[in-house]
C-alpha cells in the first residue's frame, strides 16, 4: 500500500541556455540590484585578500626584517606596523561592507524574480483544468511551488554569486602568491590537484547521497501523510500492523542511505583538512628550504622571508572552500535545470479548458440550457457520455437520474465546463460555452458537488465562500431554507464555529446542509444539486423542497437524486443509461410508457411499500 | 532541560559509540593543537634559529599530525552520526506506532497539517541535534577552554588583548540570535502558512472551480506570498549585516596579534613562531566560539521539538485495553447498548441520551433518523472508536472494553460514511483488511459489492490505482469499493454507515441480496436514508436528538403514528397529496426544535 508519487522524475538535467536565460528573465526588472551585487562581490573578493598579506608584509619589513635590509630604529619599526595594522582594519571593513551589500543585493533581486515566479506559477494553475490535476497527486503539485522553486532561489540567491565570487578569489589568491613569491607558489599549488580530485570526485557523491536522503525522508512523509489521512480506516481494520512493517521498511531505508550520506562526509571533509596540512607541511618544507637557502633535491631555491611564509600559510587553507564551492555548482545547475524544466513545463501547459480569444461575457443567465449530441471522455477514449442530446427551457427543473456510474455528475461537469466535450457543443441561453468566458459562467451557476466539502474555518465563512459581502441576513436566509439554522445555532459558537478540517467536526449530512446553503447563498442563474441531500434525513429534506419550490420557481435548475421521491415534481426527467440519455419526459409520462424509469421507481417503490416478491 | 535529558535516554542503547565519538573527540582536539605547535617549531627553531635539519623531520611531523587528525575526524563524525540516525529510527517507529493507538477523538481534534510537521520537522530538529550539536557542542566547550588556558600560558599579556574581541562577537552572535533568529523563524512560518493557503487550494479546487472565487484564491495566496517575501527580505537584510560583521570581528584578533603580538616580537618579548601560532590558536578558539551560538540555538530548539514530540508520545489514548484483556477470535455478534450517554467534548453537549438497544446474533438492525441525531456516533462506538461516558456497549454479553481492540476491531466490519480509499490499486484497497487474500475472495467481494463488472471494465482492471482519496470514481463507485473492503472481512458484525447513499435504488436492491447471503446469521447495522434500504430489518431504531424515539419493525413503525409512518409516507405514496400535511408538521416540529435549542 501507500504508493509513492513523484519525486521520481529526473531530479537533475543537463545545462540549458535557453532554459537558463528563461529563467534570468525573471530578474532582468531587478538588473540594477545585479550589477550593485557584482560590483560589491569583486570588491569583496579582492579586499579579504589583503589581510594575510599585509600581515606577511608587516613581518618581513618590521617585525622581523631581513639583516641585508636598512636598519630601522625600533620606533620606526612600531609605528610601521601601526600602519600596516590599520590598512589591515580598513580591508576588513570595506570587506564587510562589501559583503553586506553583495548578499543583499542579490537576494533582492533573486528573492524578487523568485517571487514573481511563483506568483506567475500559481495563477496559472488556477487557470488550468480539471483533467490536468486528475492526472497528478496533490503532492507532485505541491511540490512543483514549494520544492522546486526552492531549489531555483537557492541558485538564484546564493549559488551564482557564489561561484562568480569563488572565481574572483581564487583569481587573486592566485596572483597574490605569485606576485609575492612565484617559487614558492608554484611549489604551494601542490596541493591544488588533490583538492579538486577530492571536490569533484566526492561533491557530486555527496550530493548525489543527500539527494537520495532527501528522497527516502520524502517518502517516510508521504506514507506519514497517507497514514495520517487514513488513520482511521486503518483502526477499523485493525491494520496497524501491516502498515507499521511498511513504514519501517521506509523508516530504515532511511537510515541505511543517510549513513551512507554520512560515510561519504566522513572521509571528505577530514580529507580535506588533511590536504590542508599537507599544504602547512609543504610551505614548511619549501619555505623554510627557501629562507635557509638549502638546496632540494640538490636544486637552490632562492631567497624569502618568514612573513611570506606566514602569509603562505593562510593562503594555502584559502584554496578548499572555492573549490569545493565551484564542484557543487555544477550539480546545483543540474538540480536548477531540472526544476526550472518541470516548473515551465507547468507554466507552458495550455489549460485544457479555457477562454476563447473574443471570448464574451455571458449576460444574465435566462437558463435555457442546451446538450447537442455531446460525446466525452475523461482519458478522450472511453466515451462517457455519448450523442447526449439535451434541451432545457429557461426556469424548468431536470432531474438526472440512472445508475451509479451512468455519467449524471459528468454532464453536470461539462455544464460547469470543468472539461469540453469530445464533440458536440453545451449551450446556456444559445450560447456554446466555448464562446463565453468561465468566469461569467460560473459566477452565475450554484453548484452543490457530490463530493462535499468544507475550508477549514467557520461555519458563517462557509456558508459565505461564494459571496464574501453577503449580510448576516442573507446567511441566516440561506441556512434557514436548508433548515440548517436550528442546528448551527446549536453550536457551541454558532455561525462562528470552526467546522474543522475538512469540516470534520460535523456530521456528514450538516456538511452537506451547508455546502447547500452556500450554492444558495449565491443566488444563482442555475442551480445544480449533485445528490446534494444524499445524505440528508428526509424530513429535511421535504423541508427543503419546499424552500425550493419558492427559490427554484422561475430558475432553471438540475437535480440529481438517487431518491426518486425527491424529484417526482421536476418539470422534466432525464434518464441516463451507460452514457446515453435513453428517456425523458416527467414523472407521469415515464411511468406510463414503461421503460428504464419505470424499471427504477419500480424497483424503490417496491422496495418502499411492500415485501418484496 | 528536562525534555532534553529524556531526549538523551533515547541514547542509553548505543552508549559504546557514545563513548567511542568522545574519545575520538579528544584525540581530535588534542591533534588540532599539534599543528600550530610544530608550525611555531619550525619557525623559531628550524628557520630563525637555523637548526636547518629539524626542517624535513617537522614538515613530515606535521603531515603525521594531519593523519591522526584525520582519522580522529574520521571516527568521531561518523560514529555521531550513526548515533544520531539510530536514535531518530527509534523514535520515528515509535511515533508512528502511537499515532496507531491514538483514538479518534485525538483526530477529531488535530489537524493533519500540525501532526505531520511534528512528526517531520521536529524529528529532523532533533536528529540534527543529536548526530551534530550534542558532538559539537561538547567539543566546543572543551576546545575553546582548553585553547584559552593553554595560550595564557605561553603569553598571558597578547591573550588577554586578544581576548577584547570577545565581548564583542559574543555581542554580536547574542543580537545575531535575538534578532535574526526569531525572524528566521517566522520566515519559515509565512513558509509554512504558504504551503497551508496552496495545500487547501488544490483541495478545494473543485470548490473554488465552481464558484468562480479563483480570484479570491489568487488574493488569499499573494497576500501571504507578500507577507513571505517582506519578512524574507527584511531576515535577509539583517543576516547580511551581521554575519560578515561576526567575520569582521573574528579576523579583528589576527590584527590585534600582529599590532600588539608584532610589538612584543620587535620588543623581544615572544618570539616570531608563536606569533604566526598565537594566530592559529585564535582561529581555533573564535572558530568554536561562533559555533557555540549556533550550538546554544540548535539546543534550544531541539528541546522545543523535543517537548512538541513527546507532548505527542505522551498524549495517553483514553481508549486502552486492559491488563488481561479476553481474545475474541470470533463474536457471535451479539451487540447490546445499555443506557449510553456519549460527547464528543467531555464539557460539551450530549450527543447520545441513554441509548438502548439489543441486536441478536443474525440480526439486522437499522438506524434512522434526521442530520446529526447521532447516528453514526452509536455505530461508531461498537468497534469502540470512542469509550461511552455512561452506559456500556455490550458485544456478546461482555463490555467491549474488556475485549482485545485489535479483536473487536476484526470482528467488526466497517463502512464509514465518508469513503476514503488509498491511493493504490483496486484489488489492494479491497483487500486492506486482509492482504493475504486470494483473487477470488478479493472478487467475490466485489461482486457481492455490485462493483466487479465496472472493475473488469476498466483498462487495467483490479490493477487500476485509484488515485488520491479515489477520484477517477463516481460517488457510488468509490462507496461500492468501500462495501467491498469490509465485506471481505467476513465479519461477524457489520456496519454499513449511509454507504449506499451514492448507490442508486436497484444496485442497492443488488447489494442487499447479495448481502442477505454473505451475511447470513451475522449481525448487520444499516444506517440509511432511503427507508427502502432498512425495510426489511429485524429492527428499525429512530433517532431524535440522540434518544431513540421509535423501534420496531418496518410492519409495526408505519402503522404507528410518528417519524417512521410520515417518511414512510413521503418515500412512498403519492407524495403530493400527502407532503402538505406532513410539511406543515415537519415545520411545525422544525420550529419546536429550533426554538427549545435556542434558548
Ligand atoms: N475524473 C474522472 N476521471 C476518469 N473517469 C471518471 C472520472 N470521473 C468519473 N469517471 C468515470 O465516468 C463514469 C461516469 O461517472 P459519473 O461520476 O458521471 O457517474 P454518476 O452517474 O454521477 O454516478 P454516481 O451516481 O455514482 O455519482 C464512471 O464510470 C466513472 O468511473
Ligand atoms: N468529531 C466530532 N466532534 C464534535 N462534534 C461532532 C463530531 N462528529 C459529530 N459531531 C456532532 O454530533 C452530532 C451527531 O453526529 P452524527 O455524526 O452521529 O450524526 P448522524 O446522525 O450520523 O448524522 P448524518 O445523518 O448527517 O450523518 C452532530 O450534531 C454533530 O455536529
Ligand atoms: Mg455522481
Ligand atoms: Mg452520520
Amino acid at each position: 500500500m501507500h504508493h509513492m508519487h513523484g519525486g521520481h522524475d529526473s531530479e537533475r538535467k543537463p545545462f540549458n541556455a535557453r532554459m537558463f536565460m528563461r529563467l534570468m528573465r525573471y530578474l532582468s526588472p531587478y538588473r540594477w540590484w545585479l550589477v550593485g551585487s557584482l560590483s560589491a562581490l569583486v570588491i569583496a573578493a579582492a579586499a579579504a585578500q589583503a589581510g594575510p598579506y599585509l600581515f606577511g608584509m608587516a613581518i618581513d619589513r618590521f617585525i622581523n626584517p631581513a639583516e641585508s635590509a636598512q636598519v630601522l630604529t625600533m620606533q620606526e619599526r612600531l609605528s610601521g606596523l601601526g600602519f600596516y595594522a590599520i590598512l589591515f582594519i580598513a580591508s576588513l571593513v570595506i570587506t564587510w561592507l562589501a559583503e553586506y551589500g553583495e548578499t543583499y543585493c542579490m537576494s533582492w533581486a533573486a528573492q524578487n524574480g523568485i517571487f514573481d515566479l511563483r506568483q506567475g506559477l500559481f495563477r496559472h494553475l488556477q487557470r488550468l483544468g480539471l483533467k490536468w490535476y486528475d492526472s497528478r497527486p496533490a503532492g507532485v503539485i505541491m511540490s512543483r511551488v514549494t520544492n522546486d522553486v526552492q531549489t531555483l532561489d537557492e541558485l538564484l540567491s546564493a549559488g551564482l554569486t557564489t561561484v562568480l565570487g569563488d572565481l574572483v578569489r581564487l583569481g587573486v589568491i592566485v596572483a597574490v602568491m605569485l606576485t609575492m613569491n612565484a617559487r614558492l607558489a608554484l611549489a604551494s599549488f601542490i596541493t591544488v590537484p588533490p583538492l579538486m580530485l577530492m571536490a569533484f570526485y566526492f561533491r557530486p557523491r555527496i550530493l548525489q547521497a543527500h539527494r537520495e536522503v532527501r528522497t527516502r525522508v520524502a517518502e517516510i512523509n508521504a506514507n506519514l501523510q497517507e497514514s495520517i489521512s487514513g488513520v482511521r480506516v486503518t483502526k477499523s481494520f485493525a491494520r496497524e500492523e501491516e502498515n507499521f512493517a511498511a513504514f519501517d521498511l521506509r523508516n530504515r531505508g532511511n537510515f541505511d542511505a543517510t549513513v551512507a550520506a554520512e560515510f561519504l562526509m566522513s572521509i571528505f571533509q577530514p580529507g580535506v583538512m588533511f590536504i590542508g596540512a599537507l599544504g602547512t607541511a609543504v610551505v614548511l618544507w619549501f619555505g623554510g628550504s627557501m629562507i635557509l637557502r638549502e638546496s632540494i633535491f640538490g636544486m637552490q631555491v632562492g631567497t624569502l622571508g618568514p612573513g611570506t611564509l606566514a602569509a603562505f600559510l593562510v593562503y594555502v587553507q584559502r584554496f578548499n572552500h572555492p573549490l569545493q564551492n565551484l564542484s557543487n555548482f555544477y550539480t546545483q545547475m543540474q538540480s536548477a535545470m531540472a526544476a526550472s524544466e518541470k516548473i515551465f513545463a507547468v507554466m507552458d501547459t495550455e489549460p485544457e479548458v479555457q477562454d476563447a480569444p473574443g471570448a464574451i461575457t455571458l449576460p444574465a443567465i435566462r437558463g435555457a440550457v442546451e446538450f447537442r449530441e455531446v460525446d466525452f471522455a475523461y482519458d478522450g477514449e472511453h466515451l462517457v457520455l455519448e450523442q447526449a442530446n439535451l434541451s432545457v427551457a429557461s426556469g424548468q427543473t431536470v432531474a438526472l437520474v440512472g445508475h451509479t456510474g451512468a455519467g449524471k455528475s459528468t454532464m453536470i461537469n461539462l455544464l460547469c465546463r470543468f472539461y469540453d466535450p469530445v464533440a458536440g457543443q453545451v449551450l446556456v441561453d444559445g450560447h456554446d460555452l466555448r464562446e463565453v468566458t468561465t468566469y461569467s459562467l460560473r459566477a452565475q451557476l450554484g453548484i452543490v458537488l457530490q463530493d462535499t466539502f468544507l475550508f477549514s474555518g467557520s461555519v458563517r465563512e462557509n456558508i459565505a465562500y461564494g459571496r464574501p459581502e453577503a449580510t448576516e441576513a442573507e446567511i441566516v436566509e440561506a441556512a434557514e431554507n436548508v433548515n440548517a439554522h436550528a442546528f448551527i445555532e446549536r453550536l457551541p459558537e454558532g455561525y462562528d464555529t470552526p467546522v474543522g478540517e475538512r469540516g470534520g467536526n460535523l456530521s456528514v449530512g450538516e456538511r452537506q446542509l451547508i455546502s447547500f446553503a452556500r450554492a444558495l447563498l449565491r443566488d444563482p442563474g442555475i442551480l445544480i444539486l449533485d445528490e446534494a441531500t444524499s445524505s440528508v434525513d428526509a424530513y429535511t429534506e421535504i423541508l427543503i423542497q419546499r424552500a425550493l419550490d419558492v427559490l427554484l420557481h422561475d430558475r432553471t435548475a438540475f437535480i440529481i437524486a438517487h431518491r426518486l421521491s425527491t424529484i417526482r415534481n421536476a418539470d422534466l426527467i432525464v434518464v441516463v443509461k451507460d452514457g446515453r440519455i435513453v428517456q425523458r419526459g416527467t414523472h407521469d409520462e415515464l411511468i406510463a410508457s414503461g421503460g428504464h424509469y419505470a424499471e427504477l421507481y419500480g424497483a424503490q417503490f417496491d422496495a418502499e411499500s411492500g415485501p418484496r416478491g | 532541560m528536562k525534555t532534553i535529558w529524556r531526549l538523551l535516554g533515547y541514547l542509553r542503547p548505543y552508549l559504546g559509540w557514545l563513548i567511542l565519538s568522545n574519545v575520538a573527540m579528544l584525540g581530535l582536539v588534542v591533534m588540532s593543537f599539534a599543528i600550530p605547535w610544530l608550525t611555531r617549531y619550525v619557525i623559531d627553531v628550524a628557520i630563525i634559529a637555523e637548526q636547518s635539519a629539524l626542517l624535513l623531520p617537522l614538515s613530515l611531523g606535521v603531515i603525521g599530525a594531519g593523519i591522526l587528525h584525520g582519522g580522529m575526524f574520521f571516527v568521531r563524525r561518523y560514529s555521531s552520526a550513526i548515533i544520531g540516525q539510530r536514535v531518530i529510527y527509534d523514535l520515528r517507529n515509535e511515533l508512528y506506532r502511537h499515532l496507531h493507538a491514538l483514538p479518534f477523538s485525538f483526530y477529531d481534534r488535530s489537524k493533519t497539517g500540525e501532526i505531520m510537521s511534528r512528526v517531520t520537522q521536529d524529528v529532523e530538529t532533533m536528529r540534527r541535534f543529536l548526530a551534530f550539536g550534542l558532538v559539537n557542542l561538547v567539543r566546543s566547550v572543551v576546545m575553546s577552554v582548553g585553547i584559552l588556558f593553554f595560550l595564557l600560558f605561553i603569553n598571558w599579556r597578547l591573550t588577554l588583548v586578544v581576548l577584547i574581541t570577545v565581548p564583542p562577537l559574543v555581542m554580536t552572535i547574542r543580537a545575531f540570535a535575538t534578532q535574526v533568529r526569531p525572524m528566521y523563524r517566522r520566515v519559515q512560518e509565512e513558509l509554512a502558512g504558504l504551503t497551508a493557503v496552496l495545500q487547501e487550494n488544490i483541495a478545494g479546487l473543485r470548490v473554488i472551480r465552481s464558484f468562480a472565487q479563483e480570484e479570491l484564491e489568487v488574493e488569499k495566496f499573494v497576500e501571504q506570498h507578500q507577507r513571505y517575501l517582506a519578512h524574507n527580505l527584511r531576515t535577509i537584510r539583517r543576516w547580511s549585516f551581521f554575519f560578515p560583521l561576526m567575520n569582521m570581528i573574528t579576523a579583528m584578533g589576527t590584527v590585534i596579534i600582529l599590532w600588539y603580538g608584532g610589538s612584543e616580537v620587535i620588543r623581544g618579548n615572544m618570539t616570531l613562531g608563536w606569533l604566526v601560532a598565537f594566530n592559529q590558536y585564535l582561529a581555533l578558539l573564535l572558530g568554536p566560539l561562533r559555533m557555540l551560538g549556533w550550538l546554544v540555538n540548535l539546543t534550544e530548539r531541539a528541546s522545543a521539538s523535543a517537548t512538541r514530540v513527546f507532548e505527542l508520545l505522551d498524549t495517553r489514548s483514553d481508549i486502552l485495553e486492559i491488563s488481561n484483556p479476553i481474545r475474541m477470535p470470533t463474536a457471535r455478534g451479539d451487540v447490546q447498548f445499555s443506557n449510553v450517554h456519549f460527547a464528543y467534548d467531555s464539557g460539551g453537549d450530549s450527543v447520545l441520551r441513554g441509548i438502548s438497544f439489543h441486536a441478536r446474533p443474525g440480526e439486522t438492525v437499522a438506524l434512522l433518523g434526521a442530520t446529526g441525531s447521532g447516528k453514526s456516533t452509536v455505530v461508531n462506538l461498537i468497534p469502540r472508536f470512542y469509550d461511552p461516558n455512561r452506559g456500556r456497549v455490550l458485544i456478546d454479553g461482555r463490555d467491549v472494553r474488556r475485549f482485545a481492540i485489535e479483536d473487536i476491531r476484526r470482528n467488526v466490519g466497517i463502512v464509514m460514511q465518508e469513503t476514503f480509499l488509498f491511493s493504490a490499486p483496486i484489488a489492494e484497497n479491497i483487500a486492506y483488511g486482509r492482504p493475504e487474500a486470494t483473487m477470488e475472495e478479493v472478487e467475490a467481494a466485489a461482486r457481492a459489492a455490485q462493483i466487479h463488472d465496472f472493475i473488469m471494465g476498466l483498462p487495467q482492471g483490479y490493477d487500476t490505482v485509484v488515485g488520491e482519496r479515489g477520484v477517477g470514481l463516481s460517488g457510488g463507485q468509490k462507496q461500492r469499493v468501500a462495501i467491498a473492503r469490509a465485506l471481505l472481512l467476513n465479519p461477524p458484525i457489520l456496519i454499513l454507515d449511509d454507504s449506499t447513499s451514492s448507490v442508486d435504488v436497484e444496485t442497492e436492491h443488488l447489494i442487499q441480496r447479495a448481502l442477505a447471503h454473505v451475511m447470513r446469521g451475522r449481525t448487520s447495522f444499516v444506517i440509511a436514508q432511503r427507508l427502502s434500504s432498512v425495510r426489511e430489518a429485524d429492527q428499525i431504531l429512530v433517532l431524535d436528538q440522540g434518544r431513540i424515539v421509535q423501534r420496531g419493525t418496518h410492519r409495526s413503525l408505519i402503522r404507528q403514528e410518528g417519524i417512521y409512518r410520515e417518511i414512510h409516507l413521503l418515500q412512498s405514496g403519492d407524495a403530493s397529496s400527502i407532503s402538505e400535511e406532513v410539511y406543515r408538521r415537519a415545520r411545525t416540529k422544525a420550529l419546536e426544535v429550533g426554538g427549545k435549542e435556542a434558548r
